[in-house]
């Protein structure tokens, strides 16, 4: 900058230098211009152009002079020139000389200025107007190069970069012969050039940027040498812009000012025709060197230009604040002064009066080294002198000075100033003008005496400090799990980090009325003691004080309110002055004293001291809260042991899994249940192996993911657990588990932490298969019972001593119509009311235990009559009470007994008939004989009658007919019937005792009984007693029955007795809207032949229906039937055929006999 | 047609006297006797086509007069006339041709049965 400085100094005084010169000398003409623009002054070569004399000259405007066509141009540039500030600007214009003849002139214009103002304007200039001409006239290059002279004159002279451009444009056309032409500066060192002047088809490209790569060849550019496109058609770096199409030929021409490229001059031809003349590249080229050195003058000139507003404004500065210097200086708050190049104070702060106690307006203007009095008490240099001469090797008396190009820096002692001394730190600096001339120098004085005491202070104490961390670094490392041990460790380390002489540590004792000493160092001896007791009946005070602070610090300790009670017993015969004690505490509670005392002179306890103290009394705390800790860890370790233990050695399998699904216990029970050692399980998920073939979830599996919901999808049968409040239980067979089938209990219960996440599940497995398999038996057994006992066709009731059912069985249900579970609990007779009468006998079985048996009970139902043996058998055993009652339906039996009575009543009837009848059939017999031959003698069909009455003299008519008159046919023929009857008496007698076998045949029974129905009807006591034809007969044959092995005759006597029976029993109840009614079925039933009389006469009572089988039993009145017909049916079926027969009566409905006659032979 | 000779054989005189009786009437050639013994003398000296025998006799039973009858006139045949219900044909007395239908159960409501019967025998016509 200072070296532009004195360039733009010197090209403006050259072009000063130049105007005096023109002024005087030269053809150039030069005038002077006020600031209105009027001449004031013109020299002899202005009258010589205007072709006026000075007169006419001075006082007129100058643009009177100016051709009327350029005066707006002139004005414009001149105004231009004034507000830019330019001092010197050219311009080319027409003048209007006296005969009126073209003068071109070609001028400079410079501003003239006083001060800041401009006054007016200077002008140099010349006429050109030959040359204009030369130059319209001259197309010939040859002349061209003095108009490239005066071109480079004319560039010289300007300032300004947009007239040098233009210039360089024209120029550049003119030279090169064509009007398309640009110039392109390069603003900055390797960016590409740009347009800044343009003519012809470039004009529209002002502004536009060479890309280097596409339109100016590398060559140029990095050649720095200009370069002809001659075919440019086929160029490969064409521009892209418009119209350049039509370029043929291009040129470019580098120029420079200095060591790079200021910018392009580019010419191109259009058309075909047209090519550069050698020369024209050679004169584009000194005119290239010719703008780059303008442009340069103008770049200079504009950075002069602000170099010297700005160099002008700091002067001005400089010299206005001349005066604030003072005051600046005193402002700041360092001491500091200066002094001129003559070594005359010219500063001199408030700080530097306040250091040195010499006042400002003493020293000011005073030299010859008045400011080193203060310091030196003497004369002399200082560093601010040094840094006048630029001496940085004086070592004299700085020793090592410090310098940072021009300051100085220095620090230095004075013993003797101040008290103890003081140190000084110096940084001094010269001061320059403008020009770089040294004027003066500024020195800053630093006091450091104090910074520097403090500084040792903070050296010694950090020194301190560091020690103690160490120590405390090493305390923290001492291993506390012997706490003997680590307590005399940390008081020796104590003892020596502080130097002190005795270091202890204390603790309370259960109720805090003791402190005890845990370890006490003596650094003297280098022992350590223990079991030193201090209770707070001794030291009162003290005990008191340690309650309420966190550390004592007694320098005094004898003295201190709080320590005296030691005085005497302690601290005298040890010759303690002064104590430190701080407080070990441990959660906020005081549990000790960590106490440091020293012997000797009094000490004052330091801060770093004090903090020390107070962190080894935290370790302390810590190591004890370690230790317990530990010692707590240890009893919960032991618990965990003992509690893994238990778990181990439990006689119930056991399994633990945690939250991830793996095994973390598999007790001792459990290897021995499942077969597999923990050591397989342990850590694994393979908990599922012990039970199942494929991997599957087990219920503690099920715990730990809370998917009790799918317990269904892995168990039959589970359950909420009745054990724990979130356990589960399942259980079931499981088939070859060591061996055999086994059925097993899980148990699984979820185990939480304190925040109710569920951390682990354990399980209880048991093996109940022994237990299982009874039970099973058990239900077996119980089921295989109520079987047998429903099987039973006895009804068979439990009950309680109320007599209250407890159990009752299938057939009871059936016969009741109540179900066991409704039967239960209920009172006995309200089920079974045909039992009431024998409530007595039940309770008193029960009572006497003994079996009580009630037979035939009675009781009626719609079907008939029923008998029923009851059986009480108390039950004996003496916790089980109540009985068990039998109740069977023996009616068939009773039936059966019954006919068998019948049988053998008749049996011994006919017993005594076959012996009987024989004996009368003989009289009978005769009785009959002779009633018939009686009939018959007295018939006169019979030809010896007729004879042997005419023997006698009577006819066989008369004879009859005295026998009909007397009656006696009657009487013989009412001999015969008697005869009869009695003889079917016998007969009837007879049967009974008649062996089976006889006459036995295969007969249709349907037909059988048929033919016995007419019979019945033909009966002559039917016929006359009772009408059996106005009787309803309804047959109901069964076609499936075949022919039945039996004694026709035989079974119709008995239809035909049965026939009779009914219709007796109708005809006596003539029971009036009642159609007497006999219906006969016969069908066939298993093996039998089941033949049905059934009437609906007026039926039987009981006691008649039970004995109306009995010989001889009868309700007819004397005289009437003998009773023996339905004893005999009864016989015939019964014994003669093997069947059986019955009857069954509802009074007032009717009455049904019912025979079954076996179908086929049976074979005795 | 010659007379057919029948022997009735009975104890109990009321029954064979009405028997012959009713057998005169119906114009057979009748003779009685009272035991068995007596029987077998009329059976040598006379022939007889059928014979009427009670079963009860005082000397030999009535199997063995139709027994001993047959073996004298082998070609009488025999009626059955007891008071006996439990009568059973012996093996002996079926071998020489007597079946159920030669019983007549007394006592006899109706003679014309034996009639019906001697008249089928002396045809040659089983009974």
């Amino acid at each position: 900058m200072k070296k532009n400085n004195s360039h733009t100094s010197r090209n403006f005084e050259e072009s000063e230098f130049q105007a005096q010169y023109f002024l005087q000398h030269a053809d150039d003409y030069i005038y002077r211009l006020n600031a209105q623009g009027i001449i004031t002054y013109c020299n002899p070569a202005v009258e010589r152009i205007l072709k006026l004399p000075r007169e006419d000259i001075i006082g007129k405007n100058y643009l009177e002079f100016v051709h009327p066509d350029f005066r707006e141009e002139i004005v414009h540039h001149h105004l231009s020139q004034w507000e830019k500030g330019l001092p010197s600007t050219h311009s080319e214009f027409p003048v209007l000389t006296k005969d009126g003849s073209d003068v071109w002139v070609e001028q400079i214009v410079q501003v003239i200025q006083e001060g800041n103002t401009t006054t007016g304007f200077q002008a140099i200039g010349r006429d050109i107007t030959r040359r204009k001409h030369t130059e319209d006239l001259l197309k010939n290059k040859n002349d061209f190069l003095s108009s490239l002279h005066e071109t480079t004159l004319a560039l010289i002279h300007r300032l300004d970069t947009g007239d040098i451009l233009r210039i360089i444009t024209d120029r550049s056309a003119a030279l090169a012969g064509t009007g398309h032409v640009f110039a392109a500066l390069i603003d900055k060192p390797g960016t590409p050039p740009v347009i800044r002047s343009a003519s012809g088809i470039f004009t529209g490209h002002i502004g536009k940027t060479l890309p280097p790569e596409e339109t100016v060849t590398d060559k140029v550019l990095t050649e720095e040498e200009p370069f002809v496109h001659t075919d440019y058609t086929n160029s490969r770096t064409k521009l892209p812009w418009d119209q350049c199409e039509h370029i043929t030929v291009f040129a470019e021409i580098p120029f420079k000012a200095g060591p790079s490229l200021s910018g392009i001059i580019g010419a191109a031809f259009l058309g075909t025709e047209h090519n550069f003349e050698r020369e024209s590249i050679q004169y584009l080229n000194q005119l290239g060197q010719i703008a780059s050195i303008a442009l340069e003058n103008a770049r200079l000139f504009s950075n002069g230009q602000r170099e010297i507003a700005r160099r002008m404004e700091i002067e001005q500065e400089l010299r206005n604040s001349r005066s604030n210097l003072a005051d600046i200086i005193n402002y700041l708050p360092d001491p500091t002064f200066v002094i001129d190049n003559d070594g005359t104070v010219i500063a001199w702060n408030n700080a530097m009066e306040d250091l040195t106690g010499v006042s400002e307006k003493v020293i000011l203007e005073k030299g010859n080294h008045e400011y080193s009095l203060p310091f030196y008490r003497d004369r002399r240099p200082m560093l601010i002198d040094f840094a006048l001469e630029n001496n940085t090797h004086e070592k004299d008396t700085y020793g090592e000075i410090k310098a940072d190009r021009d300051t100085l820096i220095a620090e230095i002692y004075i013993p003797f100033l101040g008290a103890g001394g003081t140190y000084l730190w110096e940084k001094a600096k010269p001061l320059y003008d403008s020009y770089n001339n040294i004027v003066g120098a500024i020195e800053t004085v630093r006091d450091l005496t104090d910074r520097k005491k403090a500084e040792e202070n903070l050296r010694s104490i950090t020194q301190q400090v560091i020690r103690n961390q160490m120590a405390l670094n090493s305390i923290s490392r001492f291993d506390n799990t012997d706490l003997d041990d680590f307590l005399g460790k940390v008081t020796e380390t104590a003892s020596t980090t502080l130097h002190t002489e005795r270091v202890s540590i204390w603790f309370y004792n259960g109720d805090r009325s003791e402190l005890i000493c845990a370890d006490m160092y003596i650094a003297g001896e280098n022992s350590h003691k223990q079991g030193i007791v201090y209770t707070s009946n001794q030291f009162r005070d003290y005990f008191r004080a340690v309650e309420s602070h966190r550390i004592i610090t007694a320098p005094d300790a004898l003295t201190d309110s709080r320590t005296s009670e030691f005085a005497g017993p302690v601290f005298g015969p040890e010759h303690i002055s002064s104590v430190m004690d701080v407080t070990i505490r441990m959660s906020g509670k005081v549990v000790g004293v960590l106490r440091h005392e020293h012997s000797g002179s009094r000490r004052d306890w330091s801060l770093e001291e004090q903090d020390f103290a107070t962190s080894v009394s935290d370790a302390i705390a810590l190591a004890l809260a370690s230790n317990e800790r530990k010692a707590a860890e240890d009893a919960l370790q032991e618990q965990k042991q003992f509690t893994e233990n238990l778990i181990q050695n439990s006689a119930l399998a056991t399994i633990v899994i945690d939250n991830t699904h793996r095994v973390m216990l598999w007790n001792k029970a459990c290897e021995i249940l499942t077969g597999i050692p923990a050591s397989e399980m342990v850590g694994t998920d393979n908990q599922w192996k012990a039970f199942y073939t494929a991997k599957r979830p087990t219920l503690p599996d099920l715990m730990i993911d809370d998917l009790t919901s799918d317990l269904g999808k892995y168990y039959d049968v589970f359950s909420k657990s009745v054990l724990t409040s979130s356990g589960w239980h399942a259980e079931g067979w499981y088939k070859n588990l060591g061996g055999m089938d086994r059925y097993i209990l899980f148990e699984a219960t979820p185990i939480t932490n304190n925040n109710g996440e569920v951390i682990a599940a354990i399980e209880n497995i048991q093996d109940i298969t022994a237990l299982k398999i009874t039970q099973e038996e058990v239900m077996r057994i119980r089921s295989y019972l109520k079987n047998i006992i429903d099987s039973m066709p006895s009804i068979i009731v439990g009950v309680d001593t109320n007599v209250h059912i407890t159990h009752w069985n299938l057939e009871a249900e059936k016969a009741a119509g109540i179900s066991e579970e409704h039967a239960r609990g209920r009172l006995l007779t309200e089920l079974l009311p045909e039992l009431r009468p024998q409530l007595n006998t039940i309770e008193t079985a029960m009572r006497m235990k003994c079996a009580q048996k009630v037979e035939r009970i009675h009781k009626t139902r719609d079907s008939g009559p029923q008998w029923l043996d009851i059986m009480v058998y108390p039950l004996i055993e003496d916790n089980v009470l109540g009985a068990v009652i039998r109740i069977d339906d023996v009616t068939s039996r009773v039936r059966i007994e019954e006919m068998m009575v019948q049988t053998e009543k008749m049996m011994s009837v006919g017993g005594l008939a076959a012996g009987m009848a024989h004996e009368i059939n003989n009289p009978l017999g005769g009785i009959l004989l002779g009633a018939q031959n009686i009939i018959r003698r007295i018939s006169p069909d019979i030809k010896q009658n007729i004879i042997a009455a005419e023997q006698c003299g009577v006819s066989i008519e008369s004879v009859r007919s005295y026998m009909e008159s007397r009656n006696i046919i009657h009487m013989i023929q009412g001999i015969r019937e008697m005869g009869e009857r009695a003889s079917k008496i016998v007969a009837n007698m007879l049967s009974f005792s008649r062996q089976s076998g006889t006459k036995f045949t295969h007969a249709d029974l349907g037909e059988l009984i048929n033919r016995t129905i007419d019979l019945a009807a033909n009966d002559y006591d039917l016929k006359k007693k009772y009408d059996f034809r106005h009787i309803a007969i309804t047959k109901d044959f069964s076609s499936d029955l075949p022919a039945v092995y039996c004694v026709e005759t035989e079974i119709q006597q008995v239809i035909l007795n049965l026939l009779k029976n009914s219709t007796q029993a109708l005809g006596e109840s003539a029971v009036s809207g009642k159609t007497p009614h006999i219906i006969l079925r016969l069908r066939k039933n298993d093996e039998n032949a089941v033949i049905e009389v059934e009437d609906n006469g007026p039926g039987m009572e009981e006691e008649v229906r039970k004995r109306v089988f009995e010989p001889f039993y009868t309700t007819k009145e004397v005289g009437t039937g003998t009773g023996l017909g339905l004893s005999v049916s009864y016989f015939i079926i019964t014994n003669n055929h093997r069947g059986s027969m019955e009857v069954s009566s509802v009074p007032g409905t009717g009455t049904c006999f019912t025979i079954y006659l076996p179908i086929q032979r049976r074979n005795e | 047609m010659p007379p057919i000779h029948v022997l009735v054989v009975d104890d109990e005189d009321v029954v064979c006297s009405n028997v012959i009786a009713f057998l005169e009437d119906e114009g057979f050639d009748v003779v009685s006797a009272s035991s068995g013994e007596k029987a077998l003398d009329i059976i040598a000296s006379k022939k007889f086509d059928v014979g009427i025998m009670d079963m009860r006799l005082p000397g030999i039973d009535g199997n063995t007069l139709i027994l001993k009858s047959h073996e004298l006139q082998p070609d009488m045949k025999f009626l059955i006339h007891t008071g006996s219900t439990n009568y059973n044909l012996p093996r002996a007395l079926t071998d020489i041709g007597l079946s159920e239908n030669n019983i007549f159960q007394k006592p006899l409501i109706d003679m014309g049965v034996l009639v019906d019967a001697i008249q089928k025998l002396v045809k040659g016509n089983n009974i």
